[in-house]
């Protein structure tokens, strides 16, 4: 008796380990987000309404300067019948490759905001493939910011793509409004639809001010409505207030202060060397 | 051929250090044993995606889950540096009473004891307790040592006439002897680390051979296993194929395909060592000793290898063959060294085919930590039970492999007894 025990007793919880196992395996597998990185992990950096593909040239030329590399930098417009135009380079060998995603209608406004995230997921759609890459991080400046937003909430897969870092700067997510209380429509249908935004996101939204109140275009009040949407839904929501010279909303994107923040958290590379690893743990 | 082996396993087992070897694997393997039980207990419920800890979602369900999983970490590094510190003691112990069958108040031992400590701690890649215990890993070192330090022990104990305790004499000669072995190994370390020739110096440089191209063949696949098998025969336990599959990035782009499509018949890599080695070469640990385990159970009537068999029965079901390794021993028994190299290859081979000829899929999904062997095949293919049945099949086909090889422990052990009277 006592010797068929243990065969048994094994045998049993081998069955049981196989069962739930396999469970496991499946559902792992189900809600699998491409654990695969690309080695391609671009910069998506998306311009502000009236503003052009060229954008961002300053902010990437100064981020350039500061890490001492030279990160290629592609631009592309999308135009209102979904075609593509693309211009500068894309060198998946270095470090960070920046993708300029601007769009031929850049004209401010609700309305406006949903159609440039579709043509958005148009672009990164064909990007993608293009390009090979599975995960990035992105920029929004301005009404950039929104678009991302909703490029997050209606069309992002998480199944097929993986966003590491946002940052928003000086984006109005309740528009011109100064009161909260008042919500615009946007606002209100960023939040009723956050819960599509990816748990694992890690969001910085950067606010500049001029005075107490704004940056002369954006309302700080609007820009920190932003914590409706993101703030217990991403992984990390931090609101960074810049002030100081450049802080007008326009030289927002090569303000000093603002490209230090994108390197630290965005490109996470830091100025100074790290002290070396202490290996003996306590 | 039989008889030959015997025969030479016989020659061996006269010699002064390889009775001192063995007698000190035996006198560890019931702390070997214990320490890969709380091992196994650690990897399948405290290892993140340990089988356990998913099934029951351990991390959440159990309070002080995180300190419970250190402190069983900690212990199981500090039992295994242990037991390779032991292993320096005894054989240089062994050694020394064999040769010169003096007392000599443990010089031996804690000379040996001293020299491996210093040398694994000072010729470790940094300062760092998971590294150590990695270097610790490699049971050769402390035996090569003991047995040197055993050896110059008795040659000293020859020349002298005075007996080598703790007199004045010998403490002064004592005094000598450790001064000079700190400075060594303080040259030596210095050495190797102006050279940055670590003791794993050889595997890293086998790996870059291996590691060639960007996804491994059946041909690379089969050598690594080979090598890492010789490395584990002789003691030198190491992870040499689960580094080498983790280089080619032939898995990671499988899953992404398995993410997009879900179809298992159509993986771009089927072979990789996740599909071969983990699925069908490995099953038990290295060298199958499920297998090994499993025929001297139904076949072997020698008491010690019964008990040894029986006790690490369980443990070679979760992969652990360590303990089974030093019961037996299997280490630097010639007995066992040929069916040790060709039952993980002729397995390999049969999953080989099996996959080639789309009689399973490969397995490719990802699996919990430390599932059980026979299983992994069949989660890996999301359930094949072909799979299974070839998993089943190797390991059978691996018993057969060892079955004439184990039935000679009994014909050793029968005529070691006979020698005696004769």
């Amino acid at each position: 008796m006592l010797k068929w025990l243990r065969p048994l007793v094994l045998l049993l919880l081998i069955g049981l380990l196989g069962i739930f196992g396999l469970r496991w395996t499946q559902q792992n597998m189900r809600n699998a987000i491409p654990s695969a990185n690309s080695r391609v992990s671009p910069i998506i950096l998306v311009p502000g309404s009236s503003a052009t593909q060229e954008r961002f040239d300053a902010m990437v030329n100064e981020l350039n300067n500061k890490t001492k590399t030279t990160s290629s930098l592609l631009k592309v417009t999308v135009h209102t019948d979904n075609h593509l135009s693309y211009s500068g380079t894309f060198e998946p060998g270095r470090s960070h490759p920046y993708i300029v995603i601007a769009f031929e209608n850049n004209d401010d406004g609700y309305s406006n905001i949903k159609k440039q995230a579709a043509w958005f997921n148009h672009a990164m759609t064909i990007l993608s493939t293009r390009y090979h890459f599975n995960h990035f991080s992105a920029i929004g400046h301005s009404n950039g910011g929104l678009v991302l937003t909703r490029y997050l909430e209606k069309y992002f897969n998480q199944q097929k793509m993986r966003i590491n870092t946002l940052m928003t700067i000086a984006s109005p997510y309740n528009f011109s409004e100064t009161n909260i209380d008042k919500r615009t429509q946007m606002l209100t249908d960023l939040i009723h639809d956050n819960k599509k935004i990816p748990s694992n996101l890690v969001m910085y939204s950067v606010a500049g001010t001029e005075n107490y109140n704004n940056d002369g275009t954006v309302p700080f009040a609007s820009v920190e409505a932003g914590k409706y949407i993101f703030q217990k839904q991403a992984k990390n929501y931090t609101q960074i207030t810049v002030t100081g010279e450049d802080t007008t909303h326009h030289d927002l994107p090569q303000n000093g202060e603002i490209v230090s923040l994108i390197q630290q958290y965005v490109l996470h590379i830091s100025d100074t060397k790290q002290r070396p690893d202490v290996n003996v743990r306590h | 051929m039989t008889s030959q082996l015997i025969k030479i396993t016989k020659k061996l087992y006269k010699q002064n250090f390889y009775q001192a070897i063995l007698s000190a694997l035996w006198l560890i393997f019931p702390l070997e044993f214990v320490a890969v039980t709380f091992h196994i207990i650690y990897e399948i419920c405290f290892h993140r995606n340990g089988i356990l800890e998913v099934i029951l979602n351990l991390h959440t369900n159990l309070p002080g889950f995180y300190v419970i999983s250190y402190l069983l970490k900690s212990t199981n590094d500090l039992t295994f540096i242990t037991i390779s510190l032991l292993l320096a003691f005894f054989t240089a112990e062994n050694l020394f009473e064999l040769r010169s069958k003096l007392s000599h108040e443990h010089l031996a031992g804690i000379t040996s004891l001293f020299i491996y400590f210093l040398l694994i701690v000072e010729t470790a890649p940094s300062l760092d307790f998971p590294q150590i215990t990695e270097v610790a890993g490699n049971l050769l070192i402390p035996i090569v040592i003991g047995l040197l330090t055993g050896y110059g022990y008795s040659l000293l104990a020859k020349n002298s006439h005075i007996k080598l305790t703790v007199s004045y004499w010998a403490t002064n000669r004592l005094i000598i002897i450790f001064s000079l072995l700190i400075v060594l190994i303080g040259a030596i370390s210095f050495i190797v680390y102006q050279t940055q020739l670590f003791p794993n110096y050889l595997s890293q440089q086998l790996q870059n051979l291996i590691q060639v191209g960007n996804r491994p063949s059946f041909w690379k696949i089969i050598l690594a296993t080979f090598l890492s098998n010789i490395g584990h025969f002789f003691g030198v336990i190491n992870d040499f194929t689960t580094t080498i599959g983790n280089h080619f990035s032939s898995g990671t782009v499988n899953l992404a395909y398995l993410a997009d499509h879900h179809n298992l018949w159509k993986i771009p890599y089927p072979i990789t060592l996740h599909s071969l080695y983990d699925s069908y070469g490995a099953l038990g640990g290295n060298g199958m000793l499920l297998a090994l385990a499993g025929t001297i159970l139904m076949r072997v009537k020698n008491q010690r290898a019964r008990l040894v068999a029986g006790l690490s029965f369980t443990q070679t079901l979760f992969d652990q063959g360590e303990a089974l390794m030093i019961g037996i021993p299997i280490l630097f028994n010639p007995l066992f060294l040929i069916p040790f190299l060709v039952a993980p290859i002729v397995s390999m081979s049969i999953g080989y085919l099996a996959i080639v000829v789309h009689l399973v899929p490969a397995s490719a999904y990802v699996i919990p930590y430390a599932t059980p062997s026979i299983l992994r095949a069949f989660l890996g293919t999301n359930g094949n039970f072909g799979a299974l049945f070839i998993s089943l099949l190797s390991l059978v086909i691996s018993g057969l492999i060892y079955y004439p090889f184990v039935s000679l422990i009994d014909q050793l052990t029968a005529k070691k007894e006979d020698d005696p009277h004769a």
